[in-house]
């Protein structure tokens, strides 16, 4: 059987040394350069924000009753959401005084965490008025936030004070939901021995500074805290993991790069080298020349994709492995090997698709101008619109967008989309545990199976469609 | 058809057909041509714009298919075996260019590799044949620094390049200045000396007329004429009004009443040098106008009878009137 490629290593190898040469391409290549080792570089730094477990003030009222009189207290805890006190940090005891211009703060008091992350303030004898307003935080401007404090008239009712919160946090290798509870009886005293319960089983009590932690697993749940006769119970909700989630570390810039620049830059690149591949020989008449040769018409068509394939995965494989040395060099740590290869070959895969998209397209523009307009129109597509169908889709069928079935659906909604299909082969090399932030669309609900099957597809079907349609469409 | 002359031929089309499909209304480029060129024949294509002529040549050069009928270069059949043509043909488009970032020198390597030809064998033949087209100096010059000629004589090397025996040349002159289009010719002729068979299309008919042995008109898709050179003529002048012009002082209008009282003279007409006088094809008036002319004592310098160019048969053949 006669060989259907003749030509091809020939045109491939034409087109790599012009795409070598050309301004565009090191043009492309020097911004792509730019965008990845600045983003490697600039996401390996600590990141402040709510992904980060800062210290935070647990901000409590409290009642001490010295020789029959009531004084009171506000009592600041400096710790973390994992329940590390933080000592010596100098707290401010401020009240507010809110008017028509704002808000006013007025410093009453400051005072100096101990090493069990407390530091306390007295108030006087009096009950302070129900609208006025407290708050603790660091004396420094730059820190973290407040934590307010409220003297309700039924605080003397009570048996104990808290404060409640709920975090996603992540780890490079795991992430989590928690719950945690900062529980003082109402003297200000840790209220050890408060019990935690989560649906209805009895978890424990709270630490020597009236910590308390629960990991909370995806679902519905009920929290009851029990304390000196009375309760308090909390609904919580534990997420369905979205995929594995990173805070920090090298494993973190990867994922973080698979999920905000990849997409958005790969493409860019892909289609500003390859989407007149077909029309500028169109229309510069070289395609006519190339017909009349001894190459069959399959063998211009992979050869073309060959050359600008390859074009372009030489500097992107350079840029991201200098990216890969630059998270490992800022962070300290080299990224997981599996993700890290991963992320190569998702990467080249998603230059393919576009690639391929390109010769088609290429081969249906009659101008160069046309090619243009197709080019713009396919990155909008999978960059914007592909989204905003997809939930549409959903909607518009009446799913109830917290259903599983809302999620199983877009999951193979995406399979058609090859930006998330990149982040999806990506999110194959990670753990399956996952938390509330940072959400790559993982397979989770479909399994390895049908996203590997999906790409492999999506380049047979694309190859066979560039082929056939260059073949019946190359007249001149 | 004898065995020998099937062998001969370089081209043959039979019932050649194209249809181009479009949404609403389909083109038909060719409805049926049939055309036979003999090996070492240089055969001129003529036709209005439109005709077909660039379909025939593309399809013979095995960018497009046909819709019906056959065609064979070189004995094999553009369908079947697309790439023993390849093999055979050198092509040179109308409106083609190479690269234009590449130079001319890299451009003729890059056609010689596609054309199996590597190594020192495609330098040199690149060097002889950028020689041979004028372009030894610009060989290193990128392409888009080109002028107008300067791409024809590439394209020209180009086709050449595998030292092909059938040579498909749309327009090769097109668009060039005098020195351009004898370039062009001289260079056809040397081809043609070396055996080489030459397929011209073009709007040049002087180019065709001292280039081509043989030629075919087509129109709307269809042949008009096939034959030689000097055929197509004979059978013009047959048909054609015969035409004597004098070179002599201007005549008296009764002189002209008289001259146009010849039998089967038509028109007469005043020239710059004299007058022109159409007769009925196949006439022979030349004795009866000098008779007329030196009764009436009109000085005569020249008397020619004109005889049909290759632009009277072209027009004639379709259907326009000679000029």
């Amino acid at each position: 059987m006669a060989n259907p490629f003749v030509g091809m290593g020939r045109i491939a190898w034409m087109e790599v040394r012009s795409h070598l040469r050309s301004p565009r391409l090191i043009i492309l290549a020097a911004l792509f350069a730019l965008a990845v080792l600045g983003a490697a570089y600039g996401l390996s730094q600590p990141q402040p924000g709510v992904f980060q477990n800062r210290p935070q003030v647990f901000a409590h009222p409290a009642i001490v009753n010295v020789s029959g009189v009531s004084h009171y207290w506000a009592i600041g805890w400096f710790a973390d959401q994992y329940g590390v006190p933080v000592g010596g940090q100098e707290l401010g005891f401020y009240s507010l005084e809110y008017n028509i211009s704002g808000v006013t703060e007025h410093l009453l008091n400051s005072s100096t965490t101990s090493a069990a992350g407390f530091a306390s303030f007295e108030l006087g004898t009096g009950l302070p008025q129900s609208n006025a307003s407290f708050q603790i935080r660091p004396t420094q401007t730059a820190g973290p936030g407040p934590g307010g404090v409220y003297f309700g008239r039924d605080l003397v009712n009570q048996t104990f004070t808290l404060v409640q919160g709920q975090s996603g946090f992540s780890t490079p290798t795991s992430s989590q939901d928690l719950f945690y509870l900062h529980v003082l009886a109402l003297d200000g005293i840790p209220a050890t021995g408060a019990d935690v319960y989560l649906n209805d089983t009895l978890l424990g009590h709270p630490d020597a500074n009236g910590y308390f932690r629960i990991d909370v697993t995806p679902g519905e749940h009920t929290v009851r805290l029990a304390f000196r006769g009375q309760n308090q119970t909390f609904p919580v909700r534990g997420f369905e993991s979205s995929g594995p989630i990173f805070s920090s570390g090298a494993d973190a810039v990867l994922v973080f790069l698979s999920i905000s620049l990849m997409p958005l830059l790969l493409p860019i690149v892909a289609i500003a080298v390859s989407f007149d591949a077909i029309a500028r020989e169109r229309v510069q008449g070289s395609l006519e020349l190339l017909l009349s040769r001894r190459v069959r018409r399959e063998g211009i068509l992979v050869g073309k994709f060959l050359g600008a394939f390859l074009s372009i995965t030489l500097p992107v494989i350079v840029v991201l492995f200098a990216g890969l040395g630059v998270v490992t060099l800022a962070s300290g740590r080299a990224p997981a090997l599996s993700l890290a290869v991963a992320f190569m070959l998702a990467s080249l895969f998603l230059v393919a698709i576009y690639v391929l998209l390109m010769l088609i397209f290429s081969t249906l523009a009659k101008s160069v101008g046309t090619a243009v307009v197709f080019g713009v129109v396919v990155w909008l597509v999978f960059n914007v619109l592909f989204n905003f169908l997809a939930f549409l889709l959903l909607f518009s069928s009446g799913r109830n967008p917290t259903s599983r079935s809302f999620y199983e659906t877009l999951s193979l909604l995406y399979l058609f989309d090859p930006n998330t299909l990149f982040q999806m082969l990506i999110s194959l090399a990670l753990p399956s545990t996952g938390s509330t932030f940072f959400v790559i669309p993982s397979s989770g609900f479909l399994g390895p199976a049908p996203v590997i099957a999906a790409g492999v597809i999506w380049i047979v079907v694309l190859f066979l469609a560039a082929i056939v349609l260059f073949a019946r469409k190359s007249e001149v | 058809m004898a065995r020998d002359d099937l062998a001969s031929a370089a081209i043959r089309v039979q019932g050649l057909k194209k249809r181009y499909a479009a949404f609403r209304k389909p083109l038909d480029a060719l409805l049926g041509v049939d055309l036979e060129i003999a090996r070492g024949d240089a055969f001129g294509f003529l036709g209005p714009n439109g005709a077909g002529k660039t379909t025939t040549i593309r399809i013979l050069a095995t960018i497009l298919s046909p819709t019906a009928g056959s065609a064979e270069v070189g004995g094999h059949d553009i369908r079947e075996d697309p790439m023993a043509v390849r093999s055979l043909i050198g092509y040179m488009p109308e409106n083609a260019g190479g690269y234009p970032l590449m130079t001319g020198q890299d451009n003729l390597l890059y056609w010689a590799r596609l054309q199996d030809i590597t190594g020192s064998g495609a330098r040199e033949r690149a060097k002889s044949l950028l020689a041979t087209v004028g372009l030894e100096e610009a060989a290193g010059q990128k392409v888009k620094t080109y002028s107008h000629g300067m791409k024809k004589r590439l394209l020209m090397a180009s086709a050449l390049i595998h030292d092909p025996d059938i040579l498909l040349l749309d327009e090769p002159a097109g668009g060039l200045d005098p020195q351009g289009i004898r370039f062009f010719r001289d260079l056809i002729h040397g081809l043609r000396q070396k055996g080489k068979t030459v397929f011209l299309s073009s709007h040049i008919l002087s180019e065709v007329e001292q280039t081509c042995s043989t030629i075919g008109i087509i129109q709307k898709g269809r042949m008009v004429a096939v034959d030689r050179v000097e055929a197509i003529r004979q059978r013009v002048g047959a048909v054609a009004p015969a035409r004597v012009e004098v070179d002599c002082d201007p005549p008296s209008a009764s002189t002209v009443q008289l001259l146009r009282q010849i039998p089967k003279v038509r028109m007469v007409w005043s020239t710059p040098a004299g007058i022109l006088v159409e007769a009925e094809p196949g006439a022979d008036v030349a004795d009866e106008i000098t008779r007329v002319l030196v009764t009436d004592h009109v000085r005569i310098r020249a008397i020619r009878p004109f005889e049909p160019t290759l632009e009277d048969a072209f027009l004639s053949l379709l259907g326009g009137a000679p000029s």
